[in-house]
Parts: structure tokens; sequence; C-alpha cells
């Protein structure tokens, strides 16, 4: 009910595929919700937004079915603390945290596996049937006479000449795709190959060498569960089986919800159908997996499904089956190839993410998504785009002039000809913004109690307080200088950062609620946690400059690059002389070169130990572009040079002697310079400054454990120091490394933080690394230049005005553009050989999928399974089998004559529409018994061994009751007197377990101390009904089929069905599920259904007995029988109303 | 002539009859009415069809469930055969409340919630035109106008048929604006059968008629007010 009075509105919150659904007040989260509605759904952090393993997916449409229009505009909007744990496909998507989310309208939620805690229990196990095997496809292994200059004829016509002389196979045909491997593989296997053959008609599949082994799979796609048997097909046995929930579940429960989902939603019938062709192609990629195969060496497939799951897996329009007089679209069987599905897949549902990231993204230390960033970016939607960056880190505009940007190097642009000028497009859309206005940041809400103080404001200081701030804590920033920034503001020249844009971004973080305390040096982290701080991360940097330990080091006029640059960054006037002398080849050092030219030096040498051949080991390590930028504006690099002493005369610097380094890097990758004994000039000057590293200060944190360098040490994944709650990072740990590195240590430490104070643990609970997209296919993409970088006039470069200008609007949508969009390959899987551009069923892309024929209406494919599995037109006895569903299909007869019906009995019996019903599952009620004199229950949950009554009560967990259970429950009711014969409960029955609620009566299965949800399981008078009403329409269709054949009695029943083997014979027959027979001649069979899709795989013949017989059996329409009202009415009595049971008559109470 | 008290018994007895779906002493009890001089009108409503009224609550409590509301149907039908040509021969007209055309939508052949909606109607004195399973769309519109009738009751148990309703309900609107129109069957809610823009919703059988004569009642003060 969507409304009610003031402050108790309430709304339906459906959860898929489990079925549970409610109504929940307003402004719950969907967390809340799904433990209400006893759903299972994982979550360890606490409802915190940490750990991020409840994600949802919020449903869109219409839902007839329900009533309700399903949208995410009914739910409380994505927070800060949310978005970081989807990128923007998953947002489009509809993906959510449910801890998260606060219902304010009607939804529909798809619970991804990976969300689900307990996994549904699919009982579609294969069962132990004889079987022919004679499949329709087979392996023939051949050996070709060589081509050779006289016998030179086709690779195709020597193939087919030796399969006819050997095999006595003519008139073959090829699939054009594997004609095109054929003389590659003809080659790869030396002139022996195998091949595969389909109906003996057909080569499709050709394999180097010789290979036995041949696979098939046989599926069974029912309406509520999927399965898939993995079979040797030549030897017939079952490999592996595979099942899951029908994806499709969360469209519609019932095959007639899904029809109406088609009719009703735009798009509805190519939902549904991808639904089944990604679930098919996850059970493909899972039964190969389990049996170590490729999935291309699956060589066949059959399917069985209802009338309805064929349609739609064929993506033929099911709406006429969805209305009386319900004719299929076709009856006959098909062979259609595998690959030919895919075709008609629009490229945007082809979004399955497999766990695989685009290389930028995945080369940035900061995780920065340049995939969504860029695709926004060519949208024109700049500010968008700056928002994706703030997901990762708040320094769009700083990074984005200042990063070593890895993502580039990454970037498989690159192969095709120059890498996206990925760093620069994050300046752009920080600069739109800033240039436009930037409106104050919102404050984040403060949902954390527990302090966190983090020391040093650089950008991994900032970073860290960045991510906290954004989860909700309170942080403050400890800063020792009088700016916040850190080497940012004082490492960092004007012309390569203006300080305005770090101002700026800085400014952003303090909006959000980060205090920083300027001038507030730290002594220990003791002092913090004495003032309450909960946690501290120690983010000092390292700034005491490395000596170069040569002669003449005390000179007057030689200076230390850091030192050097935080003066000039400090405003205060720093003296040079006329000529500079810079010692390193760093970003540092050539700040220093380039800054001493604005400062007036006249001549700037740099001196290095690296080379400038920037494609060699032993390159410099300062960026290309400075380095270019540098020569430009003079400065004189001297590449390969040692310093060997500093010159000086009467105490002042003159000069410096140099000699030759011939390498710098040794073979095992590490800092080792070797000198040589040529020639090395001596190099006069009035200044030196030195520039060869700086390692962190040794003054602070005395009581944090340190490395012989001064860093401080971690654990290099948690961040971890030696003292209890304190992280540490960027450079004062890891040693001088650059600004984004940095930031990706805050964000790993915010995280351990995190994790730290929930009492997590630090390490298993992490995400794993992303791993990369192997391979993205270039093949027709056109070059196309990388934009260039417009920088200001050299004439201009001795101010100290930004050098690199930023791109305009058109280029910077232009670069974009450029963006080869790799995560296209990493929504799917890409798979061997052709299978990449097919994607349909992914199995071998030439094969056939054999989609058995339907009998009629709703009499599906999958009854045609059960058919030629029973084979009753092999019998001589009257068999009734009932293959029971959530659409239940009966046939009766024997050799004579088959009929055939379908009851709707809807899903009561796959425990929706009942008030704790519930599929199989762990937690579920499988078997129900009911004391006639105490009236007490003993029942028997799913994961359990033993009885609820052997078990302490809080170790039962029950959650539910499932199908089983739910047969089970009617006639144990019945049996001890608790109902009446009509379904009525009665109410003189004295027992604490019957009961009043809301006016209906109920009765108590599982007191809420036995059950996992907190509340009393219980059967209710409506429950009670809707068991009645589809037992009844499976007894009535039973009763006109016998009569339509003149039949008075049954020699045989057959239960079949996902949990036909699950049900008591005994629970079956007392409910009146089926009429009178003797209890020993009643069968669970199991999956039928299955079965026959696995003998239609191994055996030819059978798939022509289906199509026989599947136009041979009768089908009659129950409703359109004069006397199936009375007869169905009669039949919702316990076991019935007129029929008698003789052969119950032991069970049953003598007043029946 | 029996005396008042004699005269309450027997329709106690009728009444009984019905809820108990006691067939035979529904006939027994009618022919002593008669045997009697018992009026059959007052032996009819407050005795048979008062019972199937109480059997109507009983089903909206869930005590009752489709077969046995179908039986004291049966019963009540036994006697009432009796009965009726008693009241036909005595002349008086019953006073009729209302008529309604009933059916299931085009493409649906379930109709055996429909069938108990009208027994309902009929216990309660309605005249009911019953189209039956599987009606084209138009015929109710057909129907409503040939017979004048203030409501149309329809009828949907699949979320396939369900969704033709809202083009019944429009075409019905355009030739009488001034329809009632009430929607049932298992996939609706009332919900959507606002949404599908109908007057009412019925759950059970038991509640049509209540809702029916809420319509009604609105109809008139709207009426009334003009």
């Amino acid at each position: 009910m969507a409304g009610g009075k003031d402050g108790d509105e309430k709304y339906l919150v459906i959860f898929q595929p489990s079925g549970c659904r409610g109504y929940i007040p307003k402004g719950k989260t969907l967390k809340e919700a799904s433990v209400a509605l006893g759903v299972d759904l994982e979550g360890v952090c606490g409802e915190k937004a940490i750990c991020g393993t409840c994600k949802v997916r919020i449903e869109e449409g219409n839902f007839e079915k329900y009533g309700i229009k399903s949208s995410r505009e009914n739910l409380s909007a994505m927070g800060m603390t949310e978005k970081k744990f989807f990128n923007l496909r998953q947002q489009q998507e509809g993906y959510r945290l449910a801890c998260q989310t606060h219902i304010l309208g009607n939804v529909v939620i798809f619970v991804p596996e990976e969300s689900r805690m307990g996994k549904q229990v699919v009982r579609k196990a294969a069962t132990n049937r004889p079987m022919k095997v004679n499949p329709a496809v087979k392996k023939y292994y051949v050996e070709l006479p060589k081509a050779t200059l006289d016998h030179n004829v086709g690779d195709w016509e020597r193939l087919q000449s030796e399969l006819s002389k050997k095999f006595n196979l003519s008139h073959l045909m090829i699939d054009y795709e594997v004609l095109l491997d054929l003389q590659d593989m003809v080659r790869e296997g030396e002139w022996k190959v195998t091949v595969s053959v389909w109906q003996g008609k057909e080569i499709i599949k050709i394999e180097p060498g010789s290979v036995e082994k041949a696979y098939g799979l046989a599926v069974d796609v029912g309406t509520s569960t999927v399965a898939g048997y993995l079979c040797d097909l030549t030897d017939g046995s079952v490999v592996t089986t595979a099942s899951m929930m029908n994806p499709q579940v969360v469209y519609g429960e019932d095959v007639m919800s899904r029809i109406s989902y088609t009719m009703t939603n735009p798009k509805g019938l190519e939902i549904l159908n991808n639904a089944i062709v990604d679930g098919l192609n996850g059970i493909v990629a899972e039964v190969a997996a389990a049996a170590k195969i490729k999935r291309t060496d699956i060589v066949d497939m059959t399917l069985v499904g209802n009338t309805c799951m064929h349609h739609i897996f064929l993506n033929v329009n099911p709406r006429y089956i969805g209305l009386s007089p319900f004719p299929p679209a076709l009856h006959h069987s098909l062979d259609i190839k595998a690959r030919d599905w895919g075709l008609k897949m629009p490229p945007e549902i082809e979004t399955t993410d497999k766990g695989t990231y685009p290389p930028c993204q995945v080369a940035c230390p900061a995780g920065i998504n340049g995939q969504d960033f860029l695709y926004l970016i060519a949208q024109g939607k700049f500010n968008e785009a700056l928002e994706v960056v703030r997901l990762a880190f708040p320094f769009a505009g700083v990074l984005g002039r200042i990063c070593t940007h890895p993502c580039e190097s990454e970037c498989e642009r690159g192969k095709v000809e120059e890498p996206l000028s990925i760093r620069s497009l994050h300046r752009f859309v920080a600069d739109v913004e800033r240039k436009a206005w930037r409106a104050k940041a919102t404050p984040v809400e403060r949902t954390r109690g527990e302090r966190i103080a983090i020391v040093g404001s650089g950008p991994s200081g900032l970073a860290c307080a960045y991510e906290l701030v954004r989860r909700g804590y309170p942080v403050t920033v400890f800063e020792s200088a009088p700016k916040a920034g850190g080497m940012m503001r004082y490492g960092i020249p004007e012309y390569r950062l203006p300080k305005e844009v770090l101002d700026d971004e800085i400014s952003y973080i303090e909006e959000l609620g980060v205090e920083i305390k300027t001038n507030t040096p730290v002594k220990s982290a003791e002092d913090l946690f004495k003032q309450g701080y909960k946690a501290v991360y120690v983010a000092t940097g390292a700034w005491t400059s490395q000596k170069i330990g040569v002669p003449g080091e005390e000179s007057e006029g030689v200076i230390y690059a850091l030192d050097f640059l935080t003066k000039v960054n400090s405003g205060e006037k720093v003296k040079l002389g006329n000529k500079v002398a810079v010692i390193g080849g760093g970003s540092v050092a050539i700040d220093a070169a380039r800054l001493s030219r604005r400062l007036g030096a006249q001549e700037v040498h740099l001196i290095c130990l690296e080379s400038t051949d920037l494609t060699c080991k032993d390159r410099m390590p300062a960026q290309d572009l400075e380095i270019e930028q540098a020569k430009e504006e003079g400065v004189v690099i001297h590449p390969c040079l040692g310093i060997r002493k500093i010159l000086a005369e009467k105490g002042k610097v003159v000069g410096l002697e140099t000699i030759q380094c011939t390498s710098v890097i040794n073979e095992e990758g590490r800092f080792a310079p070797e000198f040589g004994e040529g020639e090395a000039p001596t190099i006069l000057t009035d200044m030196v400054i030195v520039a060869i590293g700086q390692r962190p200060a040794e003054k602070d944190f005395v009581d944090v454990e340190r490395n012989p360098s001064q860093t401080i040490k971690i654990d290099e994944i948690t961040f971890e120091t030696n003292l209890k709650g304190v992280f540490a990072g960027g450079d004062v740990a890891s040693g001088p490394a650059n600004a984004v590195k940095a930031i990706a240590a805050g964000k790993e430490a915010a995280t351990s933080i995190e994790f730290y104070l929930a009492g997590m643990d630090l390490k298993t609970a992490r995400p794993a690394p992303p791993k990369r997209i192997e391979e993205v296919p270039k093949e027709g993409v056109e070059k196309e230049p990388r934009k260039v970088m417009p920088v200001i006039p050299l004439e201009k470069r001795m101010s100290f005005d930004e050098v690199e200008i930023g791109f305009d609007q058109e280029s910077a949508t232009q670069e974009s553009k450029r963006c080869l969009n790799c995560s296209i390959y990493a929504q799917k899987e890409v798979a061997e050989g052709m299978e990449c551009r097919n994607l349909g069923i992914r199995i071998n892309p030439g094969s056939y999928v054999h989609v058995l024929p339907i009998e009629a209406g709703f009499v599906g494919a999958d009854n045609v399974g059960v058919l030629i599995a029973e084979t009753p037109y092999n019998q001589d006895s009257i068999e009734l089998v009932i293959d029971i569903g959530t659409n239940g299909e009966l046939i009766l007869g024997n050799r004579e004559r088959l009929i055939s019906a379908s009851c709707a009995t809807g899903p009561a019996f796959e425990g929706a529409e009942m008030k704790f019903g519930m599929r199989a599952a762990p937690g579920a009620i499988e078997k129900i018994v009911i004391d006639k004199e105490t009236k007490e229950v003993r029942f028997k949950v799913i994961d359990k061994d033993q009885w609820n009554t052997e078990l302490p009560p809080e170790e039962v967990r029950a959650k539910g009751i499932c199908g089983s259970g739910i047969i089970d429950v009617v006639p144990q009711l019945f049996l001890a007197g608790i109902i009446d014969k009509t379904g009525r409960f009665k109410k003189d029955v004295h027992t604490p377990r019957l009961r009043e609620t809301d006016g209906q009566m109920e009765f108590v299965i599982a007191w809420a101390k036995e059950t996992s949800i907190g509340q009393d399981i219980v059967i209710c008078q409506n429950d009670v009904r809707a068991i009645q009403l589809a037992k009844g329409a499976m007894y009535a269709g039973s009763k006109i089929l016998m009569k339509t054949l003149g039949v008075e009695k049954l020699d045989k029943v057959i239960l079949a069905g996902a949990f036909g083997s699950y049900i008591d014979k005994q629970s079956a027959a007392l409910l009146g599920l089926f009429p009178d027979v003797p209890l020993d001649k009643v069968y669970s069979v199991g999956n039928a259904a299955g079965d026959g899709a696995r003998m239609a795989l191994l055996d030819v013949d059978k798939r022509k007995e289906a199509d026989h017989y599947a136009r041979r059996v009768d089908y009659i329409e129950l409703t359109l029988v004069p006397e199936f009202e009375k007869t169905f009415v009669q039949a919702m009595w316990i076991p019935n109303m007129k029929d008698k049971f003789p052969n119950l008559a032991h069970l049953l109470p003598e007043t029946n | 002539m029996a005396t008042e008290e004699r005269t309450k018994e027997i329709l106690r007895e009728l009444h009984h009859a019905v809820t108990n779906f006691e067939e035979e002493d529904a006939v027994k009890w009618a022919k002593i009415a008669l045997e009697e001089g018992v009026d059959p009108f007052v032996a009819t409503m407050d005795g048979l069809a008062d019972g199937m009224i109480e059997a109507g609550e009983k089903y909206n409590r869930k005590e009752y469930f489709v077969p046995e509301l179908l039986m004291c149907a049966d019963a009540l039908y036994a006697g009432l055969n009796l009965l009726k040509p008693a009241i036909e021969a005595s002349g008086r007209k019953s006073e009729v409340k209302g008529s309604i055309v009933l059916g299931v939508v085009e493409g649906d052949v379930h109709d055996i919630g429909k069938n108990l909606v009208k027994l309902m109607f009929e216990v309660a004195g309605w005249t009911v035109y019953d189209l039956g399973k599987d009606v084209p769309l138009d015929k109710f519109v057909e129907e409503m106008i040939k017979t004048d009738s203030q409501v149309v009751g329809i009828s949907a148990l699949m979320t396939t048929s369900m969704l033709s309703m809202p083009e019944v309900v429009k075409r019905l609107r355009e030739k009488n604006p001034k329809v009632r129109i009430m929607l049932g069957g298992a996939p609706l809610t009332p919900e959507v059968a606002e949404k599908y823009g109908a007057d009412g919703y019925a759950k059970t059988a038991g509640t049509a008629v209540d809702e029916a004569i809420r319509l009604l009642k609105m109809l008139k003060e709207e009426e009334a007010k003009k």
C-alpha cells in the first residue's frame, strides 16, 4: 500500500531471486528490509559502508504482477561514501549498497550472486538412468597426405577425400568459420587433425592432432532454476553439473508475469533474453572450469524448457502464449548455431563484469576510473567527469599538472600511435570548474564518532583525510608549516603549479569538513592519543636533503634543492650567482634548474649520472616533457657524469670536477652507479644546487620504528607501523616518490584505519587489486595523433607564469574521444578464437544448440524431456507422470494413447506467495512432522543433519519453509486434527501453537528462538488455502485426464520436477496431489526434464523419438472441460471431497 | 399460519441449512415453510439468502473456502427451487437492488472466481448479466448499453490477460461516463485497479457486493448534488 496515515507510510519491497517481499516503513534501509524479510544479504562491516559486500541492483520498470513500478527514484540518492564502491557503469545499471539506501517508494531489488550469503540449493542433480550413447557430434581422427608440388589439391578437398575413404563420410559440409581455421589447424597438427562432425553432415570443429574426448552440455531451463549437465559424449557420463536461479526471476516469478513484463516494458523481451543467455553462458563457463576444459571443447548442446522459457530463449515473442488459446510460435525442434543467438544482443546489454579493468585504471596508483572520466568529457559532461576524478582524489587540478601519469604509459592507444593525454584532461576538467566558479562543497555528515589525526598536509595526508571525511569521520590534519600542501606547495614551482589551483583544492577538502591546523608540529603519536584521537596517520614526507658526500660540499655557494625551492615558494628572496650548476636528474633537479633561470642565472648547467636517451635503462628519472622544456629554456644538460669534487677558492664554490658514469642501474634493477676513467669535464660555476634526493627528518615521531634510511617501517599492504592505531605512508615511509603514489598510500591507509576502527581484519577484508584487461583489439582503429599541450612562448618563460596553457574545450573533447574504451572488453569475457565476436552461447561457435520440440500451449520442451526420459509410450501400465514446478504438467497413458495437460499451480509449491515460504536454501524447513497428541512439531532444516528437537534452539536457525516442507505441512496439520478436511483451522484445538493474528488463524511451526529471523515461522489460513488451490488443480487435472482416457485407476504415479525427488510420497498422497494409488507404485524420479535433455544430447535417436512422440501426445485444455470446475472444487478438500483412497485408508482418520 | 416463534425457527433452520451446506435440510425446511404458510419471500430472503450472506462472510474470514461456498450455494438453490414458484404465484415482485454486467476478460478462461461473484450478487438481489469467460472487449460495452446497467465487473486471473483491462475501462467510459467499474481476480490489487482507471476493487466474492453497493451510493450522491 503506497501511502497510509501520516508517518506510517509503507512500501512494497521485493527481493529477487529469493522472492522475499513485504511492506517496509518509509525511510528504512534496504539492508533493514532484507533482515525483516529474511533475505540473505552479505554485510560484514555492520552497515557502515566499509566492506561494500551488500551490493544490490535496483530493477526498473512496470511489474504488473505486483502492481508496482519499480524505480531508482524510489530510493534515497547515492551519497559520496557509497559512490566510491561503484564505477559509472554500475551506477548506470542501478547498483547500490543496501545498507546506505533508504526506501522512499516501491522497489524490486536484485541481489547478485556475490552478495548472497546462503547460496541457493538447487535440487536438480543428475540421476542414474541408463542411457544409450550415440551422440549427434562425433569426432574423427584423420591423417592427411602432405601438400606437395605434385599433389597440391586444396586442404578441404584433401580432408574430404580422407574422411570419405576412412569413415565413409561423404557429402560433408563445413561451417564457414571452421573453414577459415582449416589451413592453420592442418599445419599445426602436421597434417593430422580431429574433426567434429554433426549429424554426419557438417564439420563444426577442427582440432590439430588426435583428440578423443568430446563434450556436450544438456540444459534444463526451468522457470525458477536452470541446470546444466556437462556430459562426456564418448561414454555418456556426467562430468559435472552446474545450476543457478533463473536470472529472469527478478522480472517475474511465474511465466505469466514474465510474459506481461515483455508486454509492458520496452525492450522487455531483449532484457529477458539477455538474462537467460548470460545465465547459460555462466553455466557454460562454470562447467568448463570445473571440468578443466575450454568452453570451446563443448561441441554439442541440448535445451529443454517450458514453452515460455523456450520462446524467450529463442527471442521469440511470447505474448500469444500468454493468452487463451495459448498457441506457441512453433512446435518443432530446432537446431541453431550457438553463435547465432548473440547477434540480436544490443551492445549496451553486454555488460557482465568479469573483474578486469582498463589498463589506465589499473596503472593509476590512485585508481582513477579513466574510462568513465574520458567518456564523460567526450559527452561534454565536464563537471560529471570531475566528479569521477573526485571519487578517487581531490586533486584533479594539481595532479592534472604534476602527475607522473603512469596511466599514459599503459594506455592501449599508445599501441596505435600515442597514448591519450589523460593527465592534461584531469587538469582541463578542474580548470573548467575553477574558472567558472566553484560552489562551496557541502560538508559531509559526520556519522562516525572516532576522531582521526593526520600528521602532515602533503598529498598523502590530505588524500587520507579526504577519504576519511567522506566516510563520515571527524578528521584533523596537523601541519608544521604555515600553509597546507606539503611538497605540492613548497616543492613545486609556481610556473608548473599555480598556488591558486592548490589553494582551491585544499579549500574543497576543508569545506567537506576536514580541519587543518597549520603551524602545529606533532612530536609523537602518544600526544595525539592523549588528546582523544583514535587513529593516527603519519605522512610527514621526506624533507631532509641527501648530501652528496664529496670534498668541497661545505663550501659557500653549495645549497640543497629542497631548501632552495621551499624558500622561493614561500616568497623569500634568494640570491643566485650567474652560473648555477644543479646536480641531479630528477624532477626536483629540473625544477631547481628552471627556477634558477627564472631568478636570473645566466647559465644553468644540470649534471646528472643518468642518460638523456630516454629509452635506455639509465634514463633521467625526470619526465620527458619537463626535460624538453628545461632545454628550451636554456638549461644545459650534462648527462652521464658523476661529481668527483666541488672546487672552491677561499671557501667559495668555483667549479665542479666530474667523472664519467658508465652505468646507473645494475642488472638487478638497483641504483648502483659505476664510474669510468674516461675524460670528464670540469664545469665552472659560482653556485651549486644539490638535488640528489631527500629522506625523512629524524626529529619527529621517536616512538615509531624506522628503517636504516630513516623511513618509517610499515606493513606494505596495510601501512601499519609498529604502534597500534598508527599508520604511516607517503614519502616518510616509502622514501621520495611522487604525488600520485603518496595519494595512493593515503587512500590505502584510510581503508586500513576504517577497518581497524571497525575491528575488521586489515588484510583479508581488503578488496583484491584490480586485474588488467589482457587484450584490446585495435583492428580498424584509425590513427589520430595526440593533442599537443599548448605552452606559453619562450620569451615569456622567464616569468613565473604557468608554462602549460591547458587544453581548450574542443581539444579536450577531441582528445578524450581517442579513448579506445577498453572497458568494453572488461565487461565480457574475451574468449578464444572467433568467439569474442559471437556473443551467443559460448561453446564451440560452430556447434548447434538443439532445442527440443513443444507439445502444445504450456506443455513445453521440458515436458518432452520428461516424456523421452520416462517413455510411457513404451509401457503397458497406465502411468501418470506429474512434473511439479511453478507450472505443473501431466502426462497420462501408455503405449496405446498418451494425453497431457497443464495446470497453473502457481508458485506456492516453490515457496512463493506463502507467509514464510522460501526456495530451497540453507535454513529452509524441508520436513515437518506434527505429533497427533501433543501437537508438537518436529522439523528438519536443509543444512542440518539433526531435527530441531535434537538441537539447542539457537542452533536450529530456520528461516522459512520450502517446497517439500510445504507439501508435508498440510497433511500433518490434517492428521493431527488441527485443520479439518476443508482446510479450516479448528479453533477448539488447544495448543499455544494455534492462535489468531490479525483476524487470521495460524499455527506455529518454529518458535522465534529456533529461527534466524527472530520471529515465529507460521502457517496461516491463507497459506493453507494457497496449497489447496495448487494441489486441487493438480488433482483435478489428473482426474480429468483419467476420465478422458477412460481409466478408473492408476497403475503408477511418477513424480518428476526439481524437487520431485525430495517430496515425501506419503505426504503428497495424503495431501491429495494425485488420485489413489498404492504407495509403492509412486516413484520420485527427480529432474526428468533434465534427464531428457541429457538423453537427447547423448543419443540422436532420442531426438527423433522426441519429435515423434511430442506430436502424438494429445493435449487437453482443462478449462474447456465442463466438469473441470466441479472436479477442481472437490479436489481442494483434504485429500478430496468425494473420491476415496483405499490405499491410504490405514493412515486417514476414520471420519474421512 | 405458523406462530411467530415457529416462523423464526423455520427461518433459522433454512439459514443453517445453507451455512452448513445441507442440501437435503434446505429442501426439507423449504417444504415445511410452504406447508406451514410462511411467506415464501420472507423464507427466501431472511432464511436462505441470509444464510448465504453469512457464508460469504465466513469466506471473507477464510473460514470457508471455494468448495464450501459453492456447496452453500447448492443448498441455497435447492431451497430456492421450491420457494421461487410460490413467490411468483403470489405475484410479489422482489425489489431489484441494481444490475451488473459481469465477465472474464478476453484471452482468459478462468471463471470460478467470477462465478462466485455472480452468485453473491444474485443472493443480494441484483440482476446479473453474465457474459462468461474470454469476453471480447467490446462485448462489455454492448452489454452495458443494452441492459442499461450501472455497474460493470471485470475479472482476470492471469497477469497477461489483466493487461487489456485498462482498454475495456476506457471504452466503457467513452460510452457511459457515469458507469461504475469494478475489477477483480487473483493478479489484481487495489493499486492496480486504481491505475487501470476502475472505480472499485474487491478481493473476494464476499466483499464484491458491498463494493458494488458503495459505488452505487457514490453515484447517487453525485447525482443528488447536481
